[in-house]
């Protein structure tokens, strides 16, 4: 219900366009109805006509999984991955075409069980680049395996008896990672939220990473159903140098002034679950970019001579 | 008799289940699982089993899944998982390592085509890729044969003659998922099938040893010797344990391999998996059209049955192997080893065809159109690739 009125509250694209969002769309999606991968493409598609995006200057990675899917929808360069090692693939391609944007879908599959270990190496890298983490709490491609951040007790198809252990927080692990750079959460249900959460981390200058909280309405359709009927039990972190939407203001009560270059408060903002908290948690557009670290200076032609020169000058006898 | 349908992957599951609980009195079961299309309903039947004496993991990765059966096969727990494709692939590793420690872990695989591009239709290729990996590999035909296949597969991993993990193979989709009406064994059967895994090398808190050093070239040439031994143990302790088969259960298992109509066949053609169901119904057509041809069905490709292959083409002019899988720049798998077995034995034209490579249906039409051209080849060229639109 809120969803509906908060998707109509469209942001004004803000300067000339010529590529209009629904040019982004290569082809249908094909997700099950009501899936939150569909707001996600729709996010991603606003972004791109608003920075005027080139498709050919701009890459989708992802892995394996339902919201791996992604690249074949967008009207850009694609790249299907292997399942968990989306994050090393578009490492690989902002390396050797740092001019490129790059974006990375993945799942909670993708990244945080099998490819849980590129993607705390990846975070710590920081090139700059979108990854978005769409985290429906299950693996939905399989049907309806426990992952990672399946709740505790959840039941599925292997943990008929329910998960067994408390869910892993991908919010936590990646705050918790040497150089994280860009760390928020957003959710499907909130899209003008999403939007400008995609925005900033867009505009950041690292590896922005962004917890997309997704419904999965065939195998998870009730992990957010609180969240989504009663907005009082989320609160948003607002900032100016983070997101903040005027327009939830009315909707969404519970406000919070977090600013995100506090990294101890953001850790201890992600620890508590008290309420859902939607925003961006930490950002530091300081930290050392692993493209700009591992870019090899521009050298004039007269000094490769007067360097040769110097070698020579070595072995003169 | 306890009729019932039952997928492929119903089949696999129900079997290592049993298998595990087999084990309660002894040292229990463990299963490290995670799912992949086309073998997933093979993991979640595990998973929902009421062990009394097991636990099941559903861990972060296929890699994790050997590694989990690999440290509870050390401490002698009867363990197994299953995978398919690009899972296997990960997996790798650790499947390597599962033989190479001697342990008698059991997997299912599910033959899927490898990815790129993604595709889950049925092919050999990831299952093949580990035929260098000292692993007990069994690839067969229909549903009955994953149920029974899976049971002898434990008797025979934990031979202590052999000690070395084995693969149950299957058909993606046309064995995993299609149903057919068969006999899934009960749990007192498996109890008397199944005596309790003994691991005689399972760590014991009263002789620590540490597993894993780093050896020299001589430990480690000894250490091959040995694997290849124990390997070469398996053809006859196969047949032993199909006899015993016969008699806890009343029916009959297939062997590594299975002849029809061969005795007096001028040629013969070979397959695996339910290719060689196909083929055995095109033998018979054209037998019928007086054509003496027969048919070889492999099941046990590792260790590969080289004296039996070889004895039983003594006599045949031509050989056409059917391949549903194929290795880049040479051709099929089976091919290649059919070569190997009959060099030197008598000069057979041994022509291959790529048949089903990346999940193709290989109807009988296509089988038909194989043994056309085996028939007016006078001499073997490079492998026939099937299935594609001219």
């Amino acid at each position: 219900m809120s969803s509906i009125a908060i998707s109509l509250l469209d942001l004004e694209a803000d300067s000339p366009v010529c590529l209009e969002a629904d040019d982004y769309q290569k082809r249908p999606g094909k997700w099950c109805a009501g899936c939150g991968d569909f707001g996600a493409l729709n996010a991603v598609k606003r972004l791109m006509a608003k920075e005027q995006l080139q498709p050919e200057k701009t890459v989708f990675v992802s892995g394996i999984g339902c919201s791996s899917r992604f690249p074949h929808y967008v009207n850009a360069y694609g790249f299907h991955g292997i399942h968990g090692r989306a994050l090393p693939v578009a490492t690989g391609v902002k390396l050797a075409r740092p001019e490129l944007d790059v974006f990375v879908t993945m799942g909670d599959g993708d990244c945080t069980s099998i490819g849980a270990g590129h993607w705390i190496h990846a975070i710590r890298y920081n090139a700059n680049m979108v990854v978005l983490l769409l985290d429906n709490n299950i693996y939905g491609l399989t049907k309806n395996q426990t992952s990672p951040t399946t709740p505790q007790g959840y039941a599925s198809m292997t943990s008929p008896r329910g998960a067994v252990l408390p869910a892993l927080d991908p919010l936590q692990a990646t705050l918790g990672v040497s150089n994280a750079s860009f760390v928020a959460q957003t959710a499907d249900w909130v899209p003008v939220h999403m939007y400008a959460t995609m925005q900033a981390a867009y505009e950041h200058p690292g590896f922005s990473f962004v917890r997309i909280l997704q419904r999965c309405p065939k195998f998870t359709p009730d992990v957010f159903q609180k969240n989504v009927e009663n907005p009082d039990l989320t609160e948003l972190l607002v900032h100016e140098n983070g997101v903040d939407v005027p327009a939830l203001e009315q909707l969404f009560k519970a406000r919070r002034v977090h600013d995100p270059l506090n990294i101890d408060d953001a850790r201890s903002l992600a620890r508590r679950s008290d309420m859902l908290r939607l925003g961006v948690f930490f950002r530091d557009d300081s930290l050392p970019v692993y493209e700009k670290v591992r870019a090899v200076p521009k050298v004039s032609a007269e000094e490769k001579v007067a360097r040769l020169n110097k070698e020579f000058e070595r072995y003169a006898v | 008799m306890n009729m019932q349908l039952a997928t492929g992957n119903q089949a696999a599951g129900h079997s290592m289940s049993i298998a595990g609980e087999a084990n309660r009195h002894a040292r229990g079961s463990i299963s490290g699982i995670y799912p992949i299309t086309p073998q997933t309903e093979i993991v979640e039947y595990v998973a929902k089993f009421p062990f009394s004496k097991g636990r099941v993991i559903p861990v972060e990765s296929e890699h994790s899944a050997m590694g989990v059966c690999i440290g509870a096969s050390l401490n002698g727990a009867r363990a197994f998982t299953a995978s398919s494709s690009n899972g296997l692939a990960y997996m790798a590793e650790n499947v390597m390592v599962a033989a190479f420690y001697r342990l008698p872990i059991v997997m299912a695989a599910v033959n899927r085509t490898l990815g790129p591009p993604w595709n889950i239709w049925a092919d050999q290729g990831d299952s093949l890729m580990f035929r260098d990996f000292a692993w007990v590999q069994l690839y067969c035909d229909s549903n009955q044969d994953v149920a029974d296949t899976t049971l002898l597969a434990f008797r025979l991993a934990e031979d202590p003659r052999v000690l070395l993990p084995v693969m149950v193979c299957m058909d993606a989709f046309i064995v995993s998922h299609t149903s057919m009406e068969i006999e899934l064994a009960s749990q007192e059967q498996a109890d008397r099938y199944l005596p309790p895994c003994e691991i005689p090398h399972h760590l014991d808190p009263a002789h620590p040893v540490t597993v894993g050093g780093m050896a020299f070239p001589q430990e480690t040439l000894t250490h091959r010797m040995d694997l290849d031994q124990a390997i070469r143990q398996v053809p006859a302790v196969l047949e032993e344990h199909r006899a015993h088969f016969n008699e806890v259960f009343g029916r009959e298992v297939s062997g590594a391999v299975s002849a029809y109509r061969t005795e007096d066949a001028d040629q013969i053609f070979i397959a695996s998996g339910t290719i060689s169901l196909t083929l055995k119904d095109v033998v018979d057509e054209r037998r019928q059209k007086g054509e003496k041809i027969g048919m070889i069905r492999i099941k046990m490709f590792r260790p590969f049955p080289t004296a039996e292959i070889a004895r039983l083409c003594r006599n045949v002019e031509k050989i056409g192997v059917l391949d549903r899988n194929y290795s880049a720049g040479t051709g099929g798998i089976f091919w290649q080893e059919i070569r190997a077995a009959l060099q030197g034995r008598g000069g057979h034209l041994v022509q291959g065809y790529l048949t089903g490579v990346g999940g193709g249906d290989v109807v009988p039409d296509a089988v038909r159109e194989v043994v056309a051209d085996l028939k007016q080849r006078t001499e073997a060229g490079d492998p026939v690739w099937k299935g594609i639109d001219q």
